[in-house]
């Protein structure tokens, strides 16, 4: 599985050595990845927030996007560690009750002698609006990013060597924007997961984009003549084994996980070592015993104890698959900690079995199918899963 | 002698300039830069299993 904060920093760190033109900037939707944080773990996303701001103050941050994800976590809270940590969260369009812009519309770096002005934007495709809205309701809204980028750059083009436009939004509004306004060397798009090999060309501009939860570092060598004319070279850097862990966030992140763990374990008067508890999938062995016996010996029992292994038992991105029905009804929450819900248990994939224990001749969903599997085993984390979805349904075949 | 060092001290200052101004410009006045970007990345740590 790719990706880890630590392996950006030892590669971000081990480059800035011999390149001096370096510079980092991330689109947006960096900070959390929930529309609607729930009460019971509205701490841990603001703890973890605060971590890759500080981590991506130390990497050298020279602009972030701000996505409506960024948002979720309150507005106040964004504004405070902009504030405390100095870091360059950057938007042209997003604005308060009073027309009045949150955020600075763009920074400009000076980097070796070079200029760079980077424009944040939040786009109108509904994609965006529906979880913006979701989330700010009326007390911010959002500028036309087609007016607010042409003004933008006007402002920028004879000010700097380079202008850079980090977006929010539908793929295909970058083009829209590339093609209708001059002067733009880089769309980095965001918030529209596709994962671009090759950059787009159009008016003499890149979009490039690299995916998500951070799997890939995009890096784009960009040369610009007298005249204009580019040549670029881009490169998607897998976050893999092969680059080392950087030890000082890694402690970071491990003093985070036990943070969160003090912080729940003191809430739900537990700790996750108790283990003696009788699994709701029991209910299910009394008539489905060689299915639940399959159960048993197969991976997904034993997915909670992967997480207190290595202390994330109470990281609300982790829990998501390795307890059953996570914060749905029926389901493990995170206030109450069920611990007869950890695992990856029937209900997982059959639905919640309230009825079916009551009455079983309420069918549950008996053939979820592999839609159902991919929710967990996303292209993310298991690159192959669907190509090789008969090998891997083989091992739990019931 | 002097002059010999000052004359060496002059040519040491004009390649550290080179060197100075190739590192900002790229090929031949060319501007270049490296845009190391991310996006989506959605509060993602580390692996969690």
């Amino acid at each position: 599985m790719l990706g880890g904060l630590y392996k950006k920093t030892t590669y971000l760190n081990e480059y800035r050595k011999t390149e001096k033109n370096l510079v980092v900037v991330d689109s947006g939707d960096l900070l959390n990845e929930h529309v609607q944080i729930k009460e019971s773990f509205v701490a841990t996303a603001k703890l973890k927030a605060e971590l890759i701001t500080k981590v991506y103050k130390e990497i050298g941050i020279d602009a972030i996007n701000v996505g409506e994800l960024e948002l979720a976590l309150g507005l106040d809270f964004i504004k405070d560690i902009e504030k405390r940590y100095d870091v360059p969260f950057v938007s042209a369009n997003i604005v308060n009750d009073k027309k009045e812009l949150v955020f600075k519309p763009y920074v400009i770096r000076n980097i070796n002698n070079i200029k760079i002005g980077i424009i944040g934007l939040m786009g109108t495709t509904p994609d965006v609006v529906k979880p913006f809205e979701e989330i700010v309701g009326s007390t911010l809204s959002v500028l036309d990013p087609i007016e607010t980028v042409t003004a933008m750059v006007a402002e920028l083009k004879d000010k700097v060597d380079f202008v850079i436009v980090l977006t929010h939004q539908h793929m295909g509004r970058n083009w829209i924007i590339a093609r209708k306004i001059n002067g733009i060397d880089v769309i980095v798009g965001g918030h529209h997961k596709q994962k671009l090999e090759t950059p787009y060309e159009a008016n003499n501009t890149y979009i490039v984009q690299t995916g998500e939860k951070g799997q890939h570092q995009g890096m784009l060598v960009i040369e610009k003549a007298a005249d204009g004319t580019k040549t670029a070279t881009n490169t998607l850097v897998p976050y893999g084994d092969k680059i080392a862990d950087d030890l000082k966030v890694k402690t970071m992140i491990d003093d985070f996980n036990k943070e969160v763990n003090k912080l729940y374990t003191t809430a739900s008067g537990t700790t996750a070592k108790e283990e003696t508890v009788i699994l709701r999938s029991a209910s299910c062995g009394e008539c489905h015993s060689d299915a639940y016996e399959i159960w048993q010996k197969s991976d997904h029992a034993k997915a909670f104890q992967t997480l207190i292994n290595k202390e994330r038992q109470f990281n609300p991105d982790c829990l998501v698959c390795h307890t059953t029905r996570f914060e749905e009804a029926n389901g493990f929450t995170m206030k109450a900690q069920e611990k007869e819900l950890r695992n990856v248990q029937c209900e997982s994939c059959h639905g919640d079995a309230s009825a079916h224990l009551e009455d079983p001749g309420s069918v549950p969903q008996m053939d979820p199918g592999v839609k159902t599997c991919l929710k967990c085993h996303t292209e993310h984390r298991c690159p192959d899963f669907e190509k090789e979805y008969q090998k891997e349904w083989e091992q739990i075949k019931h | 002698m002097k002059i010999k060092s000052a004359f060496f001290s002059l040519v040491v200052i004009a390649i550290l300039s080179l060197v100075a101004i190739s590192g900002s410009s790229g090929t031949e006045g060319n501007k270049r830069i490296v845009l190391a970007y991310s996006n989506n990345v959605e509060g993602y740590l580390e692996p969690c299993g």
